[in-house]
């Protein structure tokens, strides 16, 4: 019974890991034979690549920005649509549908909104007399903010099921018997509902950190990282070292490097998660 | 029960009969896959009537691909889902069919195909050979050049074609200047690509003024990006004016040239294997444009690089040679590739074909389309060469657009010369890059002076 989940393992989880795990001590472009460098791509790394650092620090930007933005709309999406009225079920559905999208299609939509020379946001608020030039949403100060709203915008609806899900798991009957004792709306809230779901929220931050580390789709079509790097994030990065881009000239894939930078940024986000776990551990012990 | 057993019999037997005559039937299928937008309503025409009358039982499975072209045809190879042919242009000949992938074709080739593309002239090493293997069959020349809308030169009141930057600096500041009211600006370069932005203007403008390719020196050795700050300065200029089309950060080719057809751009640079065909079929336009030299220091040391000599390569994975061959054959046949350079879809480097068909009506509008005897084919620069830190496109597009931390344009030449020879002589040592050093190179018959 478990012999085809060990052959999918070991085929897809167990063997790209030795395989990463092996490569990062190489230098290998795919062309000629593997050269043993030792550890000297972590030294390149550490010592002789500030870019990577740079896209570490865009990545950090990115999920932090993002996740203060997305879980509390998502959360107050849920708490409104957690109560059946009239079109809650189609307001519901209208908000899921950006999770259910192709990351990239969404992405080029933004493009075709937000682009300076051609773009509906500019036009709309220049109709509006809002703005007198068009404002480049995708300039180097604005691109990566822009990449996060896209990200917040495919989000939301994830989270909000998620959310909304912790909400039916809270018991009516502790709201009922506090109603009472003539409890008010935010005390419910916040003494009831917030409490209950901790357990809820402890997880789906974790999923939301986690995710938001490695998105990478919609910035690669919405603006490929730049201008200059000003929206490039880690995965991008070393999505690069294997799939080099180039348009015009010859450019080299770096499989070693990629593996050592593999290595660093899923340590990276490992170290993360688990300080957040030690760091929330007490929400799990709120019944 | 026995007739029943018969009828069984007899239709099995029609059954296997059937399945026999299928499998009989079944085509080889060749897969190409292409980049080349431009002609597809001239190709795919081509393909139907070959796939229609061919007497070898061939099907050609023609797939056009739009950006990262080259990303799916690595994934592709790697995945063993790759073309039997595929087009080799930019830099997926360096990258890919020059990098193994390329099957060499001399075992195919026959003497009067070789006499027809033009002899030993036509096949040149790195141009579309690699050690003698022809990996590659000769096609077209494609080179930049300014493209410039005459209308707007008309209504700024411009009445010379700019040919140094200097002159290109001016012209770009009289349009903002007379027309940004109206949403028109003088210049605009896809710089979303930075690769694709500056490997259609530096890169072909450093042969002319400094004599290099991707910033090599074919006669030193060594990467030499000091020599090609002017050509950088330039472009930055028309930024620092505001001549530049607002966004042009967030460019790419294809929304670039939507805004030229509409009337907003008054120049930029592009491909004369290209433009025509994009105005003609893709982003049809009443705007009346026309080629422009490639922009110079005034000064000329090279020839101005042409990207040509090859189109179609053979993939060496291909389970079906002969039937690719047959494939390329007819694609590249005089027939087809008449056909081609007199609707100005290329432009032919072929004798044959230039003597066999009539002067494109292309030509005859844009003279500067056709190869002038200042373009020429150069030697490609080492492959391989594994750069740690960001590439010289980003480097110098940070530059261009104003990004702090790019303002000191000598110090930043100066890292990516250190950067671009440390990796050079890195692969050289280690055998993963080939050294490629012409002693006698003369940037004025580089293809003459590769020994």
């Amino acid at each position: 019974m478990l012999l085809p989940n060990v052959i999918m393992f070991s085929i897809f989880t167990l063997y790209p890991v030795c395989w990463v795990l092996k490569y990062m001590f190489y230098q290998y472009d795919k062309v000629h034979e593997p050269i043993f460098i030792g550890l000297d791509n972590f030294v390149r790394l550490f010592t002789r690549d500030p870019y990577f650092w740079k896209t570490v620090g865009n990545t950090f930007y990115y999920v932090g920005l993002k996740l203060i933005i997305t879980l509390p709309i998502a959360f107050i999406v849920a708490v409104i649509l957690n109560r059946k009225f009239f079109g809650s079920e189609t307001i519901r559905s209208i908000i899921f549908l950006p999770t259910i999208m192709c990351s990239s299609v969404m992405a080029l939509i933004f493009y075709l909104i937000l682009n300076p020379y051609s773009g509906a946001l500019n036009m709309i608020l220049q109709r509006l007399h809002l703005i007198g030039a068009p404002i480049n949403w995708l300039s180097y100060q604005n691109a990566l903010t822009t990449c996060v709203i896209v990200g917040v915008w495919g989000a939301i609806g994830n989270y909000m099921v998620y959310f909304m899900a912790g909400l039916q798991s809270v018991p009516q009957e502790i709201y009922e018997s506090a109603e009472l004792d003539g409890i008010t709306a935010p005390q419910k809230m916040f003494k009831i509902t917030i409490p209950m779901m901790m357990p809820v929220i402890k997880t789906v931050v974790m999923l939301a950190l986690i995710g938001s580390f490695q998105d990478m789709q919609s910035i690669m079509v919405l603006t490929e990282g730049g201008p200059n790097g000003a929206s490039d994030v880690m995965f991008l990065y070393i999505y690069r070292m294997f799939f080099p881009v180039s348009a015009t000239t010859a450019s080299t894939a770096q499989y070693g490097y990629g593996a050592a930078l593999s290595v660093v940024c899923a340590s990276i986000i490992g170290i993360v998660t688990f300080a957040y776990l030690q760091a929330t551990k007490h929400m799990d012990d709120i019944y | 029960m026995k007739r029943f057993l018969a009828l069984l019999c007899v239709a099995a037997l029609c059954l296997s009969a059937f399945a026999g005559l299928a499998v009989a039937e079944e085509k080889t299928k060749v897969v190409i896959w292409t980049n080349s937008r431009a002609d597809y309503d001239y190709v795919l025409p081509c393909i139907e009537k070959f796939n229609e009358t061919n007497e070898s039982n061939i099907e050609i499975v023609y797939e056009v691909y739009s950006d990262n072209y080259q990303q799916v045809l690595e994934l592709g190879f790697e995945t063993g889902n790759g073309p039997d042919l595929y087009c080799t242009s930019g830099p997926v000949w360096s990258n890919v069919t020059y990098n193994g992938q390329g099957r060499p074709l001399n075992d195919m080739l026959t003497e009067e195909q070789y006499a027809f593309f033009g002899g030993e002239k036509a096949f040149v090493n790195t141009i579309n050979m690699k050690d003698g293997d022809i990996l590659s069959l000769p096609y077209s020349i494609s080179t930049p050049r300014l493209v410039y809308n005459k209308d707007i030169f008309e209504r700024a009141g411009i009445e010379k074609v700019p040919e140094t930057f200097e002159e290109v600096i001016a012209t770009a500041k009289t349009i903002t200047e007379k027309l940004s009211g109206e949403g028109i600006y003088g210049f605009a370069i896809n710089l979303k690509g930075p690769a694709s932005a500056l490997g259609r203007t530096l890169d072909y403008m450093m042969g002319p003024t400094a004599g290099l390719i991707n910033g090599y020196n074919f006669k030193t050795g060594r990467y030499e990006f000091d020599k090609v700050t002017e050509i950088v300065a330039f472009l930055r200029q028309m930024f620092a004016d505001g001549s530049a089309f607002p966004g042009c950060d967030q460019l790419d080719i294809d929304p670039l040239r939507t805004q030229f057809a509409a009337g907003r751009i008054g120049m930029y640079y592009s491909y004369t294997g290209a433009e025509y065909g994009v105005y003609t079929n893709q982003f049809v336009t009443d705007v009346d444009w026309d080629f422009g030299p490639l922009t110079g220091n005034g000064t000329r040391v090279g020839l101005q690089n042409a990207d040509g000599g090859k189109w179609y390569a053979m993939s060496i994975d291909t389970k079906v040679p002969e039937a690719a061959f047959e494939v390329l054959s007819y694609l590249e046949s005089l027939e087809v590739l008449s056909g081609s350079y007199e609707q100005g879809l290329h432009i032919s480097m072929i004798d044959e074909v230039i003597k066999n068909s009539e002067v494109p009506a292309a030509i005859q509008a844009h003279p500067l389309m056709a190869k002038q005897e200042t373009d020429g084919l150069y030697p490609i620069a080492p492959t391989g060469v594994a750069i740690e830190g960001e590439d010289y496109y980003n480097v110098f597009a940070g530059h261009i657009l104003g990004i702090p931390g790019y303002e000191d344009l000598d110090a930043l030449a100066q890292d990516l010369n250190a950067r671009y020879n440390a990796a050079l002589d890195k692969g050289i040592a280690d055998g993963t890059v080939k050294e490629v050093v012409y002693p006698n190179f003369d940037p004025m018959n580089p293809a003459g002076s590769m020994n």
